[in-house]
């Protein structure tokens, strides 16, 4: 993962986590009015099920700096990759 | 479920599309050194019974996709645990696709940008295309693959007087072990990930299509992916395909027609781009139809927004460096795609031809079986 | 429906607006230095890098007679220890980051090469920005950094001038150019030496000039010795490279007459085989060759003329080949032919008996067979000698 630099490289990585939550948030809000409006209770439900801790996992990794990677993750759980 | 029939020519156009995918610019097959064009054809061959077993499965249950052909096999609960698995297996190789095509971009072009951003800008294109339509992925396709083959053509020819026989050989000599795990990596990417279509698609009218859709765009793809591969390795040689990530892109660098025709590495830009586009868009199509389906809904379509949001950020999050991607690639792929790709279409396969059998007690078939 | 799709779009234009201005990491033009060639020394484990810089200037260039562009470039000089902390370096004298996928030559001092060259190759060939089709020369005897630093007399810049120079070799035959990434290929092949051009800085009249001449003979990745300009002539058949060219046939030695004969087309064909369990290089020249000057009235031109000369000429040419195979065979013991590999490439089992880095140990011992068979074609203009009057 990157070490900032300078705090313009920052704003720039905070930048578009930023724009991403903001570009998601606003098809979510969007659809799920729609899925309420039609009355489809089920996918209302399972729409904001995945959405919301997508959104929650956007806030996070904007603010981590250094995260593992999910394949280091996994492999350190089965032992598949050689580090 | 809204039904989207596709015609024959969409289906294999997407077919050949879907195998070039992220195949052509990644380095495949690296364990066969100079001997990748036995691996590629070993691949192809070792392909075809697979792909047979996915087109049977498919012609036995006309009308229906594979998802619902689990469902009618397997019962209610257990078809779609399976779907939900296919899903799985669809959404994550549409992140890996996307990755691949992230750390291309990100490695060779623009170094500085962050790696998500390509990643995102593609992602959202797959969600888009999803959200309106199988039909409209089938209609790029059959725009994108006359260019890329226009293109792949004349860069191909452009690529004539580098290419060095020399650098093919000693061929097939004592190398039959990395010809094997070779062509064992081809199988599980790209050839055999066409396991895929089978969600997408289904059997239309005449039975025996669904074969001939599948024979032909494995032969045209594979032959694709074999002349690419073989022309880079000639160019190249097997040391630097080896050491590169991107060996395509390397190749074509040294294209140089009279001091005037070069710098065209875009071109590999433009022929992955296509490709990829259609790989990632059908495989995201896929896991938000699979996904719909193991939950018992009726649209797919609500599903790709959120479902949207979790890829890109599986993709951007799966890895840290090309060197993790190619690890990736090269050690777990394989066994990964294993159960999807033959261990579950053959045990459903197996499974329909008995229910089929059962369902019929048919004098017809025991007839036919008699006359042989 | 419609109405959020209204909502979303405005929303969506604004966002584009407010976040998308202009590339991530946009850069005008003006912000680039330009690099077209590029040196590396090494001197107290500080490596030491000259880049030529171009300096765009839009409108003011002076329209020379001589119809150069007007360019004036800029020497950049950045240490570091490794070449990426150097080039990173240099930012800070030249002010801008510099640019390279338009760097022509990459310079290499004898120091360096000496050491290792991986050191510098490495870096070429994984940054992105710099280009494998780049050229690489060695500098014999002299600090990489002199050779930027000399004057060009037709070219704007002195990486132009080299580089026009090497994409026209063919016509010199005595020069061997070698991109980065055949050089980095050579390098890696089972059985190959690596082989790069020897530039150098010398006096014409009060300016220092470039001039490239003969090759650097790499063992490795590390310079072992050079050959000079009319040896690189027969690395050149020997490799099977040979575009254009000169040969000069003695007809006689007394008095002395040559008779120059320019090279049309050249193959070599290469095969190995077993003598004794012991491999033999066959090697075939066959040559397609003119007359281009007769220094003495002497008769080449008729048949029995032209029989006599193409026989001496290929007694002579076959034995300054096995010369010089002779002399690398003994001096250096880099195999630059390519006769391992191409053991590797026909007989891959015999390959096999020769243990893992072994080769170098064989190389010196295997035996040659050189074959030269040259073709007559014409005289050019003149049918005869030039006659003298009595």
């Amino acid at each position: 993962m990157p070490s900032f630099q300078n705090r313009q490289e920052l704003v720039n990585e905070l930048e578009y986590h930023y724009f991403i939550f903001l570009l998601f948030s606003i098809f979510g809000i969007v659809e799920a009015i729609q899925l309420y409006h039609q009355k489809q209770r089920k996918e209302l439900t399972i729409y904001l099920f995945l959405l919301l801790p997508g959104l929650v996992i956007t806030v996070y990794t904007a603010t981590q700096v250094g995260l593992p990677s999910i394949a280091e993750e996994l492999g350190s759980w089965f032992g598949w990759m050689s580090q | 479920m809204k039904r989207e029939p596709l015609s024959f020519k969409q289906t294999v156009y997407l077919l050949i599309l879907f195998i070039i995918g992220s195949t052509i610019i990644l380095p495949v097959g690296t364990e066969a050194k100079q001997d990748i064009w036995a691996a590629v054809l070993l691949a192809i061959v070792m392909t075809l019974p697979v792909v047979l077993v996915y087109a049977r499965i498919l012609s036995l249950y006309p009308e229906r996709n594979l998802l619902e052909i689990n469902e009618q096999i397997l019962g209610k609960v257990v078809g779609r645990f399976i779907n939900f698995l296919f899903a799985f297996y669809a959404f994550t190789l549409c992140a890996l696709v996307l990755d691949n095509f992230g750390q291309f971009i990100n490695v060779t072009a623009i170094p500085e940008t962050p790696l998500a951003i390509p990643m995102l800008i593609l992602c959202l294109l797959a969600l888009w295309a999803t959200k309106e339509g199988l039909e409209v992925i089938a209609r790029s396709g059959e725009v994108y693959l006359p260019i890329i083959v226009f293109v792949a053509t004349f860069t191909f020819l452009f690529l004539t007087p580098n290419l060095n026989i020399n650098r093919l050989q000693p061929s097939l000599y004592q190398n039959s072990g990395g010809i094997v795990s070779a062509a064992l990596h081809l199988f599980s990417f790209p050839f055999a990930e066409t396991v895929i279509f089978t969600i997408i698609i289904y059997c239309t009218n005449k039975t025996k299509a669904m074969a001939k859709v599948y024979l032909a765009g494995l032969l045209i793809g594979g032959g694709i992916i074999l002349l690419s591969v073989t022309s880079v390795m000639a160019v190249i040689g097997p040391e630097r395909y080896q050491a590169s990530y991107f060996p395509a892109y390397l190749a074509v660098q040294t294209i140089n027609v009279g001091d005037f025709l070069q710098r065209v590495e875009v071109v590999v830009f433009l022929i992955a781009i296509f490709a990829g586009f259609i790989k990632i868009s059908l495989c995201f199509f896929a896991a938000c139809k699979g996904l719909s389906n193991a939950l018992g809904c009726k649209e797919y379509r609500f599903l790709t927004v959120p479902l949207g949001l979790l890829e890109f950020l599986f993709a951007s999050n799966l890895f840290n460096s090309t060197k993790q991607m190619a690890q990736w690639a090269s050690e777990v792929y394989l066994y990964f795609a294993f159960p999807f790709q033959v261990a579950l279409p053959m045990v459903i396969w197996i499974l329909g031809e008995v229910k089929r059998r059962g369902r019929q007690g048919s004098p017809e078939v025991d007839l036919h079986d008699e006359l042989r | 429906m419609k109405k959020s799709i209204c909502v979303l779009f405005v929303f969506w234009h604004l966002f584009v607006l407010w976040s998308m201005t202009g590339c991530w990491n946009f850069r005008e033009i003006r912000d680039l230095a330009i690099v077209i060639g590029a040196s590396f020394d090494k001197k107290d484990d500080q490596i030491y890098l000259t880049v030529e810089v171009l300096s765009p200037k839009g409108g003011e260039q002076e329209q020379g007679a001589t119809g150069s562009l007007g360019i004036t470039p800029q020497l950049f000089e950045g240490s570091g220890k490794t070449v990426f902390e150097a080039v990173r370096n240099m930012i800070s004298k030249a002010g801008r980051k510099l640019y390279w996928s338009h760097a022509r030559v990459f310079i290499v001092s004898e120091d360096v090469a000496k050491e290792g060259i991986i050191q510098i190759i490495d870096w070429i060939n994984r940054d992105a920005e710099v280009r494998p089709q780049t050229w690489i020369l060695v500098s014999k005897g002299q600090a990489a950094g002199d050779i930027l630093r000399t004057q060009s007399k037709l070219f704007d810049t002195v990486s132009m001038q080299i580089d026009t120079l090497l994409r026209n070799q063919g016509n010199s035959g005595k020069l061997l150019g070698v991109t980065v990434g055949d050089f980095l290929e050579e390098m890696q092949k089972p059985g190959v030496g690596a082989v790069a051009p020897i530039i150098e800085s010398v006096k014409d009249g009060r300016e220092q000039i470039p001039q490239v001449k003969g090759s650097a003979l790499f063992k490795g990745e590390k310079l072992v010795g050079f050959l000079d300009g009319e040896e690189t002539m027969y690395l050149l058949f020997l490799r099977n490279q040979m575009k254009k060219g000169t040969l000069i046939a003695v007809t006689a030695q007394q008095p002395k007459a040559n008779v120059s004969l320019e090279i049309f087309r050249s193959h070599t064909t290469k095969t190995v085989r077993l003598v004794d369990d012991r491999p033999v290089v066959d090697i075939w020249v066959d040559c397609l060759s003119g007359i281009a000057e007769i220094s003495e009235e002497n008769d080449v031109i008729s048949e029995r003329g032209s029989q006599k000369l193409t026989e001496r000429t290929n007694k002579e040419l076959r034995n300054k080949i096995t010369d010089t195979i002779k002399k690398v065979q003994n001096e250096y013991g880099t195999d630059v032919f390519g006769f391992g590999n191409l053991i590797y490439r026909e007989r891959p089992d015999l390959w096999e008996t020769i243990p893992k880095g072994g080769w170098a140990k064989v190389f010196p011992t295997v035996d040659t067979n050189v074959n030269v068979n040259i073709m007559m074609r014409g005289s050019a203009k003149l049918s005869e000698p030039t006659r003298i009057g009595e």
